[in-house]
């Protein structure tokens, strides 16, 4: 093992490495490698090049994903994996999905709609009927083929058009639209600069009045928990809490998607002066999307809506019944709510993080069957709301990361109410998916360089890059997180130090 | 124009750069770190190595390693006719 450090440690992208802590005695230990600082901070920015490319990778992946024999040509689900189960997501999810979304989108003005990555046409099915001119895209040329097949059996949908483009193409000529729809598409973006660019162009592309909503985004403050839960969901029993937890940091670190915090569009809105509302998943289902996902709507209103009157703070649900009760006018919220969706996956990562490494999987699985946090289902308070005629909302609150929420009620059933933007502390909101390209391409050419020099025997189980604070911490009002486990991230000064991580 | 034996060693080096276990019969079904993403940093790869662009249609055949290798050919095959 000394033979494979000394020469990691040679390596000029290497500033420091060392052994992870022993897992298993019959098990080769993993190495934990520091990058060098210099090499980190060059490969982190995107360039052109690495942009064109990113585009045509996820181009190539779903061209793959729709290519699949037999597929039913329109709408369809295909390509919907359940990280948890690594199954089809079910029926009666995903439709309840496109229900939730497609309530969300009929609520604005929608006459003129340009939907960018529209996939198979989930979101035409639903909405176009609707509507008066509808403009959609999608990167993948299979998929539009596909839909244009199914417009062809669609006479009422004539209004309907479907061309195979790229999202920075998307508006370059055409007219200004109501309603920009980009769901479940920007964590395919190269970066968070591409993201901010087709953002400018919705924004320059919307009648006065107009809303740009970005539905499905993959909150990155709440990475470690979201890898952490699917990382114990697929685990074996017999596997120990040390194994897992570098099953994590390695998942953590294969993750090729865009993640975006809330802080992200408040900020684009703040530089525009329009509203925002960044909205939890509708519905009472615990899927991933429900749980780890927000959309966000953008209005490019004339003027920020003035409050009438400060909001009534109430404190938990017996407050809110004796609001509702009261019939007070105006509007109340509760805040910072630890979200029951996310009660188990809370409580898994933190025990995650603090298990004794020898202890099983399946004894952390057992602790788990009991929760020791509850919390509070949006869908309840939604629930409770309706039966006095008061709308609410759901919003991210600061603890998002840890799967906090805000519930905000209105006095009548109109449901969006756009705010103004609110201050963001971090300058870090998303993740980076060309650092993350550039590290797993790191891992692999070192593997190959040791696998070159070494017998198998003596090779490391995993090599596992761990990043400093600028790259890897990250806090601000919107939640406080890091794209990185816990446990990854206090390893780091240990592999600075060569001191024995205590846990 | 490169012969198939030329195509495979270039291939070969391109999936070593992706994955650690590399082998030229290799199947992404039976390969645990062989996951889509690095098909896709494969298949760019070697878009790039030989200056071509694989069609709608060449990724309807991918399945395994050998299909990506007659796919390339193919596409070489059809430039150098030109």
């Amino acid at each position: 093992m000394n033979s494979s450090l000394a020469l990691i440690r040679s390596d000029p992208r290497i500033a420091a490495a060392r052994l992870a802590p022993e897992i298993d005695q019959d098990v080769p230990r993993s190495i934990l490698i520091a990058p060098e600082e210099g090499w980190l901070e060059a490969e982190s920015h995107s360039n052109p090049r690495g942009e064109v490319r990113a585009v045509r990778g996820w181009e190539t992946l779903y061209n793959l994903v729709y290519r699949r024999p037999n597929q039913a040509v329109g709408p369809n689900f295909v390509g919907w994996i359940d990280s948890f189960t690594r199954q089809p997501i079910p029926l009666v999810e995903m439709q309840h999905w496109v229900r939730a979304i497609t309530g969300r989108l009929l609520a604005l003005p929608h006459r003129r709609v340009r939907e960018i990555g529209c996939g198979t046409g989930l979101l035409i099915e639903a909405m176009a009927p609707y509507c008066g001119r509808y403009e959609a895209s999608d990167l993948s040329a299979v998929a539009v083929a596909g839909l244009d097949a199914w417009l062809a059996s669609r006479p009422d949908l004539a209004h309907v058009s479907v061309v195979t483009m790229p999202a920075h193409d998307v508006g370059k000529d055409d007219g200004l639209v109501d309603l920009i729809i980009i769901n479940s598409v920007i964590q395919y973006f190269p970066d968070a600069a591409y993201l901010d660019n087709i953002l400018e162009r919705a924004w320059q592309n919307l009648l006065p009045g107009g809303h740009i909503v970005v539905g499905d985004v993959r909150a990155f403050g709440m990475q470690p928990m979201f890898m952490s839960a699917v990382g114990l969901a697929n685990a074996p029993d017999e596997m120990t809490a040390g194994a897992l937890r570098e099953v994590v940091h390695a998942a953590c670190l294969s993750q090729s998607e865009l993640l975006v915090d809330p802080g992200f569009f408040h900020q684009f809105v703040q530089r525009h002066g329009g509203c925002i509302s960044a909205l939890l998943k509708d519905g009472r289902s615990r899927t991933e999307m429900t749980r780890y996902r927000y959309d966000v709507i953008i209005a490019k209103s004339p003027s920020v809506p003035v409050l009438e009157e400060s909001p009534t703070i109430l404190a938990d649900i017996a407050d809110l019944t004796n609001w509702l009760v009261a019939g007070q006018p105006g509007t109340a919220v509760m805040r910072n709510l630890p979200n029951a969706r996310l009660a188990r996956d809370r409580s898994a990562y933190k025990l995650m993080g603090c298990a004794h490494h020898s202890t099983s999987v399946g004894v952390l699985k057992g602790t788990l069957a009991e929760p020791s946090e509850v919390g509070i289902d949006p869908a309840d308070l939604e629930a409770i709301a309706s039966r006095y005629c008061r709308s609410c909302t759901f919003s991210p609150a600061q603890d998002f990361a840890d799967g906090h929420f805000n519930a905000s009620f209105g006095a009548d059933m109109d449901g969006f109410r756009p705010m103004a933007p609110e201050p963001v502390m971090s300058s870090v909101l998303t993740s980076s998916p060309p650092l993350m390209l550039a590290l797993r391409r790191l891992v692999t050419s070192l593997h190959g360089e040791l696998a070159a020099h070494l017998a198998s025997s003596v090779m490391p189980s995993r090599l596992l890059p761990v990043l400093d604070e600028r790259h890897a911490l990250r806090e601000n009002s919107m939640g406080a997180g890091h794209f990185l486990p816990s446990w990854a991230i206090q390893t780091l000064d240990h592999i600075l130090t060569g001191e024995e991580p205590d846990r | 124009m490169q012969s198939l034996n030329d195509i495979k060693a270039i291939l070969f080096r391109i999936i070593r750069a992706n994955l650690s276990n590399a082998a030229l019969d290799l199947e992404p079904e039976t390969t645990p770190s062989w996951d889509s993403i690095t098909m896709v940093d494969i298949i760019l790869d070697s878009e790039d190595a030989f200056g071509i662009r694989l069609s709608v249609e060449d990724l309807d055949h991918l399945y395994r390693v050998g299909d990506l290798v007659d796919a390339i050919h193919m596409r070489l095959r059809e430039i150098h006719a030109s």
